[in-house]
């Protein structure tokens, strides 16, 4: 049975664009085409908003909360080119970082894995993606960019778990654990980038999408080294991509939807798969034990306001 | 979208309507889902059509877990610890491993009872919708105890010779209660005397025939005031010498069947020659018991379920039936009672059937799959799956995937999350990954959970996540200004920045207080100094204060020279430190011997530029060197 716990009236004053729930699930932050970033304190089945963040110039389309271990940090993207990085300190929120290097809208941002340490990664409508890492040393952030990721545009970012490497030969030696990336692009690609000597470079492209990739997510990893990647984009299609080594990819089209599918968004332990788009539900998606994929239940929209919800 | 059963849920929202939604996961069984409308960086860049149809609001959509419920809080619990027991035991795999698992079973299902009892006085005093719930509890979890029972029976209890009537008979009595207790009021002597003008005494009298209670029906018809006529005698004698069927009374199915026939031959007889026709009631008890068909149709409506019938009427036709057989009399009954098939009568046919379908019909009961995981596990080790599946690893995966979802959903609960380990610690290679997602998640509110997450953490093996979760309890003290409390949790972090930033933050505190903070905690470092170079810095600067205030000077003279000597110094802390070596060199008492006081001098020497900074003091520490230096020149001249 599903019930609606809570709705939150955000205040915002235009769409709002991702609305994102921190680490522990007890705080949420959303986005809005009003330029504005609003947090809330969630706990306990409350809501009160904690601030306001205003900083932007654009609407703002994404957002990501770091790992706690750093502390509480807050990541936005915006059309307005920049990159915000929020801090929390005392109850109060603040401008931490602006990154200002991309040449057109950001469209996503996403901390890495907290193994990594404090990493972000931001994919820029200018075609490039931008990797971030705060440096302890210097308390400051070094930037490495990826130019021309994707022709026309970058739409999504997402970073692969932190999987240590299965040592092969000797169990002494393990060896570093592995930074990679997927993104999305307005090229129709879906394509897979890993750190190498410091530099990040090209691992793979995948080729099934006809039109632009609207969203990518790498799943969380459960089971050992088996990689999971969901990709959905304006030609109405959801694909799964499965590797083991990252080498070698294969695809399982999901379904064609009724029209674009615009997000996939994979459950904490990377069983679920949450796929919404323009045919205005959101489904849920499961792998049964043969390995294919079934729609468990659906999300979606209400009539009107006077209308009941109603569980079917 | 094949499947027709799929839940909908519809959000009621205006916005949501017109615009479109998406959404994005929380935790477990919780999704955010707001009004979407993609726009993006060729959008012109303008308020939305939306902006009139404010407000936008996130909604917080979250699949119900019934087992969360806190009343159910004990058969959760409980049900964990049959469970964790089980599965020891199959490890070990001892020689009557089989009669275990039927204890297990039956555990099970004492808790089950358990709960539905605690939920039958919980529902009387419950009001409103909370009683619906309740009420709705005790319908999922009677259909779950009922066919629990009857899959005991079937696949569980080793029945020799699969003949299972008796242990039918059982299950229905246990099941249907009613008669048996009208019959002990009956007999308890409250109403003796008129018996039989007592309305519900020929209904019970004949419920009891049903579930096979021949002795209490005997007793029922001898309270009757005709009972010493000719035909209740008659009547008596006949239920008397009705021969049962068991195992352990030496008697062969073959030779049962023989006195079974002689009986019923011997019994028609005498219905034939009507000689009950007198008493209706007991001329229907002897049609009854020799399988009339009229008889049964007149009766059958005094069966509440077709499994009642069907228990019953096997009795006495077919008493010797088998387990495997069930499944085609089952159909008959329900096809003759016009059964209109409920989820728990599918259920239960499946069963009978021994069809794997019940396995889907157990999934589909709403009890988020505390069911369906707890007797699959059981069948697993029964090695029952495995007939249902095409091999012995069809079934385990099947059993794991189980284990799995359910531990998945006990970990997603603020206080249910360690039972849900428990269970993903039973499904290997899938359960510890799941953990090493799940756990890091679990909020923590307090640090007596901080405590239990890291060690669920260290049990497993899974130490990065105990240092992260300290790391960020060191932060939170941290925040809040409790430096010993971060030091401590830094130190279980092995973050060893962390500890180094601690451990100028103490520093720091001492040159700007001349205070240092929890010396307590300082006092016990011993080895755990070792995670950082500045905090072994500050582990021995501590143990020099406290030399100093125990007024060994000379000793801590002795640390104070290493101190400086050693490359740990942080910038900041060099005047401080110069500061102190400056009243031992102007001390009374010659503490610093020349060898002392030259390292002094070249630890100096080798930080000018750190002391640049410190203009009045430089000169004061080289006048301080200059004439201790001549003093141990003097004195180590004199005396050595």
């Amino acid at each position: 049975m599903t019930s609606l716990l809570n709705s939150i009236d955000t205040g915002h004053e235009d769409m709002i664009h991702d609305a994102e729930v921190d680490y522990y699930g007890l705080r949420l932050a959303t986005c809005s085409s009003d330029h504005s970033v609003k947090v809330y304190d969630i706990k306990n089945g409350a809501h009160n908003l904690i601030d306001d963040l205003k900083g932007h110039f654009g609407p703002v389309w994404q957002i990501a909360w770091s790992h706690p271990m750093f502390g509480n940090l807050l990541a936005s993207c915006s059309y307005d080119r920049k990159v915000i990085i929020w801090k929390e300190t005392q109850g109060k929120w603040s401008k931490y970082y602006e990154y200002a290097n991309h040449d057109s809208s950001v469209n996503s941002v996403q901390f890495a894995p907290a193994e990594f340490g404090l990493i972000l990664a931001c994919g820029s409508s200018d075609g490039s993606i931008s990797i971030l890492t705060y440096q302890s040393e210097t308390n400051n952030w070094d930037a490495k960019k990826i130019q021309n990721a994707h022709t026309i545009g970058c739409n999504a970012v997402s970073w692969c778990p932190a999987i240590t490497p299965e040592p092969a030969f000797d169990s002494n030696h393990v060896g570093p654990m592995q930074k990679r990336l997927v993104s999305g692009g307005c090229d129709n690609l879906v394509k897979i980038w890993k750190e190498e000597d410091d530099k990040w470079v090209e691992e793979k492209k995948l080729e099934v999408h006809s039109d632009w990739v609207r969203d990518v997510a790498w799943a969380p990893s459960v089971g050992l080294s088996r990689h999971t990647v969901a990709s959905c984009s304006q030609d109405r299609r959801v694909v799964i991509w499965t590797s083991e080594d990252c080498q070698s990819w294969s695809s399982n089209i999901l379904q064609t939807f009724d029209d674009v599918v615009w997000n996939v968004s994979w459950s904490l332990n990377g069983n679920i798969l949450a796929v919404s788009g323009g045919d205005n539900k959101i489904s849920l998606w499961k792998q049964n034990l043969d390995g294919a994929w079934k729609c468990i239940s659906d999300v979606t929209k209400g009539q009107a306001t006077n209308n009941e919800q109603r569980a079917l | 979208m094949e499947d027709e059963n799929l839940k909908t849920f519809l959000i009621p929202n205006d916005l949501c309507k017109s615009a479109g939604i998406a959404g994005t996961w929380m935790s477990g069984n919780k999704i955010g889902v707001f009004p979407y409308h993609n726009i993006n960086h060729s959008s012109k860049d303008a308020p939305s059509q939306y902006t009139k149809n404010v407000p936008s609001s996130v909604f917080h959509v979250k699949h119900e877990v019934v087992l969360f419920h806190p009343i159910l809080r004990r058969l959760v619990t409980e049900s964990m610890g049959i469970f964790l027991n089980l599965q020891t035991v199959v490890e070990n795999k001892p020689s009557d491993y089989k009669q275990h698992l039927q204890q297990f079973s039956v555990q099970y299902r004492s808790v089950i009872r358990a709960s539905l009892e605690n939920l039958r006085d919980e529902v009387l005093r419950a009001t409103g919708e909370e009683r619906e719930t309740l009420q709705n509890f005790i319908t999922i979890f009677y259909s779950v105890e009922c066919i629990w029972h009857l899959c005991e029976i079937l696949y569980i209890e080793n029945i020799p010779g699969h003949v299972v009537i008796k242990h039918l008979l059982e299950w229905v009595r246990f099941h249907f209660p009613k008669y048996e207790r009208k019959a002990a009021f009956l007999l308890s002597g409250e109403s003796i005397g008129s018996l039989e003008s007592r309305q519900d005494y020929w209904e019970t009298v004949i419920g009891c025939l049903l579930q096979g209670r021949v002795e209490v029906v005997r007793a029922l018809l001898s309270c009757h005031s005709a009972a010493n006529s000719t035909h209740f005698k008659l009547a008596d004698q006949i239920l008397k010498s009705m021969p049962t069927y068991g195992v352990y009374e030496g008697v062969s199915v073959q030779e049962f069947n023989l006195r079974w026939k002689h009986w019923l031959v011997d019994t028609q007889s005498k219905i034939d020659s009507k000689l009950f026709i007198s008493e209706k009631n007991l001329h229907l008890m002897m049609r009854l018991i020799v399988g009339e068909e009229m008889a049964w149709s007149e009766v059958q409506s005094q069966c509440e379920a077709w499994y009642e019938l069907l228990a019953a009427w096997l009795f006495y036709t077919e008493p010797t039936v088998k387990s495997f057989e069930l499944g085609a009399f089952a159909k008959r009954c329900i096809s003759r009672m016009g059964t209109r098939m409920h989820h728990l009568d599918r259920v239960l046919l499946a069963a009978m059937e021994g069809d794997v379908q019940i396995i889907k019909e157990i999934q589909h009961m709403t009890e988020n799959g505390w069911f369906v995981t707890h007797l699959m596990d059981l069948l697993y080790h029964c090695e029952q799956l495995e007939k249902w599946q095409t091999d012995k690893e069809d079934s385990l995966k099947l059993r794991h995937s189980f284990v799995f979802e359910y531990g998945n959903t006990l970990a997603g609960h603020k206080s249910l999350w360690q039972l849900g380990l428990n269970y993903l610690d039973h499904c290997f290679p899938d359960g510890l990954a799941a953990i090493e997602l799940l756990l890091p998640r679990v909020p923590i509110n307090d640090e007596s959970k901080a405590h239990r997450v890291i060690q669920e953490a260290q049990k497993r093996g899974l130490s990065h996540i105990a240092h992260s979760v300290a790391k960020i309890e060191g932060l939170k003290s941290l925040r809040n200004d409790r430096m010993g409390n971060a030091l401590v949790w830094a130190l279980r972090s092995q973050d060893s920045n962390f500890a180094s930033f601690l451990a100028d933050k103490f520093l720091k505190k001492y040159v700007d207080t001349g205070i240092l903070p929890n010396v307590d905690l300082l006092s016990y470092l011993g080895s755990c100094m070792m995670a950082s170079d500045r905090l072994i810095f500050l582990g021995k600067y501590y143990q020099f204060n406290k030399l100093h205030k125990d007024k060994s000077y000379r000793e801590a003279a002795k640390a104070l020279v290493s101190l400086i000597a050693s490359k740990f110094t942080p910038k900041f802390f060099w005047s401080t430190l110069l500061s102190e070596a400056l009243t031992l060199l102007e001390c009374d008492e010659l503490l610093l011997s020349s060898n002392d006081v030259f390292n002094l001098l070249n630890a100096v020497e080798e930080r000018l530029d750190c002391l640049c900074e410190l203009d009045e003091l430089e000169p004061l520490i080289r006048l301080g060197i200059a004439r201790n230096l001549s003093r141990a020149l003097t004195y180590e001249a004199q005396y050595t």
